[in-house]
């Protein structure tokens, strides 16, 4: 036989969506700069980790929420093709229609079942404003949204802690909080190497096994101690 | 008086299991299994059983749950089936045995696994590395859940199919795929339940509380035309392909390529193409086993494989008396002397 038995091959989609604040609160101090910065900073080492993973083929998008929620980068993109456009900060939080719409996207006919589990980052400094309840609930409903790996980081003590708990849905992952700028860039490159990497080659495992989370985290990064540099 | 020429239905069993890309990159071992009975691969009767251990920090020892799986459903399928339920009966009721292993078939398997898995633990305690290893990677929570039950530490899942001359009986416990190949080369998979807990890389499995509920069965008899291929096949595999109709390619092909090349020609390239296959594709362990229906035998043929197959189960009962007697000696040397 010439060519290996069966159809076109193919590595296993990951998707990773950013789902980022941008409501006014997040213009003071320079958040919504920092988050753009972290985030920039963050992409080679996102393709470094894809690079050393060539089974996953992984894709990046990004929601962005204010008054409403829309598609900042709506495509899934090829991490190696992958690059930011800066977030602005105006209007209120509305966070439960951003999950709407990140849970539109994760609906089976878009996401077969040979993907890897989705990874889902949701940053915000504030309350939401809409029905946040709503828009997890969506989110849940769709069986990869329950499967996805969801992580919160909180920027500053604003941030409210209950809402981003419930995204996590997992008791033993805590938001990260990120109270500097530095903080931030260290908790976003941990989600975009150490988390990635585990997304991408994830180990079976049974269902009905203690495990709450459906990959498994590596070592969170240590908070920093309170110090003058907290500017959040 | 010279035999009689007639056609008769002959089957062969074989296949290939292999290291994924993803697992030499990491030094992972194969967590697959494959097994095949009787020895030579010749049937009917045929079993081919496959198994994928889970791999997780939890399920530490699944590559020999794997290995306990295949040979739990083989024992089963033989024992209680093959010699219980068909065997020394002048006519045979199909229906009786479908329900019949329909109510019990699972819950004998599980337990069947489980009795070799508690065997295995009883002799190979899990070591102060294995309890470290599981805590630093998976936590307290785990260590309590393999402690409550070992049996997680192997867990695996389970597909399997037997041929006998009047019917097949495919089981599934878990993720991977069933195809079969019709006369007309059209691919199909057999009706088994769908089963909610697949996704991502979440599976049920033997381990699993209750895990008998979560084994799904077909049963075939065989009233026309039985496939002319069988192909089961852990989901590194599936997971390959870019979708559903590349993958049920693979099964067409390698029909395909059994009539164009013989089942030696194919057995001897298959471990290659399943290399290269993860490695452009789940990067995952890809195990395949295969049931080929020949196309046409004659009685003289049959008997020369019935003759063969008496030489390959006496060669194994040897085989297993030895093992059972060596064992038994080991363990006796055991109590006496524990180091």
């Amino acid at each position: 036989m010439d060519k290996l038995p069966g159809g076109a091959l193919a590595r296993r989609p990951l998707h990773f969506i950013w789902i980022a604040d941008c409501s006014g609160s997040m213009g003071y101090r320079g958040k919504i700069q920092a988050l753009n910065n972290a985030i920039r900073e963050a992409i080679p080492h996102m393709q470094r980790v894809a690079d050393e993973n060539p089974n996953a083929q992984v894709f990046v998008r990004a929601v962005k929420f204010s008054n409403g929620a829309q598609w900042h980068i709506s495509q899934p993109t090829p991490v190696e093709d992958f690059r930011w456009t800066d977030l602005r900060a105006d209007g209120t939080t509305d966070m439960g229609r951003a999950l709407k719409l990140v849970a539109e996207q994760l609906d089976p006919l878009r996401m077969p079942n040979r993907a890897l589990p989705p990874v889902l980052v949701l940053i915000s400094d504030g309350h939401p404003t809409d029905d946040f309840g709503t828009g997890l609930k969506a989110l849940l409903e769709q069986p990869w949204g329950k499967k996805a790996v969801r992580i919160a980081i909180s920027i500053g003590d604003d941030a409210d802690q209950d809402v981003l708990q419930r995204f996590i849905g997992h008791p033993e992952l805590k938001p990260l909080q990120a109270h500097n700028a530095e903080s931030l860039v260290n908790y976003i490159k941990w989600v975009s190497t150490a988390v990635l990497q585990s997304a991408s080659s994830p180990t079976s495992q049974a269902v009905d096994s203690t495990s709450r989370l459906n990959v498994p985290l590596p070592p969170i990064p240590d908070e920093a101690p309170d110090s003058a540099d907290d500017v959040w | 008086m010279g035999m009689q020429d007639t056609s008769v239905i002959l089957w062969q069993g074989f296949g290939a299991s292999v290291r994924g890309a993803s697992h030499l990159r990491t030094n992972r071992p194969n967590q697959d299994a494959l097994r095949i009975w009787p020895g030579d691969g010749h049937g009917p009767p045929l079993i081919v059983a496959i198994a994928d251990g889970h791999g997780s920090q939890r399920h530490f020892r699944s590559h020999i749950g794997a290995q306990f799986a295949t040979r739990a459903a083989i024992r089963v399928l033989r024992r209680d089936v093959l010699e219980r339920l068909v065997g020394g009966h002048d006519t045979i009721d199909l229906p009786a045995i479908k329900r019949t292993c329909e109510e019990w078939l699972p819950k004998v398997i599980v337990r069947e696994w489980r009795r070799r898995v508690l065997r295995h633990v009883c002799f190979c305690p899990f070591s102060d590395d294995e309890w470290e290893r599981l805590t630093v990677t998976a936590g307290e929570d785990a260590r309590a859940a393999v402690e409550a039950d070992p049996a997680i530490a192997y867990g695996t899942t389970l597909l399997a199919v037997l041929v006998s001359q009047t019917f097949l009986l495919y089981i599934q416990l878990g993720d991977g795929d069933i195809l079969t190949v019709a006369a007309d080369n059209q691919v199909h998979r057999p009706p088994l339940l769908a089963d909610p807990g697949l996704m991502g890389n979440e599976t049920t499995s033997l381990c699993s509380t209750r895990a008998w509920r979560h084994m799904r069965q077909y049963f075939h008899p065989i009233v026309d035309q039985p496939p002319d291929l069988v192909l089961l096949a852990s989901d590194g595999y599936g997971n390959s392909f870019l979708d559903e109709t590349s993958f049920r390619q693979v099964a067409a092909d390698l029909n395909n390529a059994i009539l164009r090349d013989g089942t030696d020609a194919v057995e001897k390239q298959l471990s290659e193409w399943l290399e290269a296959t993860s490695h452009a594709g789940s990067g995952d362990d890809i195990t395949v086993g295969l049931a080929w229906r020949k196309v046409a035998a004659t009685t003289e043929a049959a008997l020369e494989q019935t003759e063969a197959r008496e030489q390959t189960e006496a060669r194994e009962q040897t085989e297993a008396r030895e093992e059972t007697k060596a064992k038994d000696q080991a363990e006796a040397k055991e109590k006496v002397d524990p180091s």
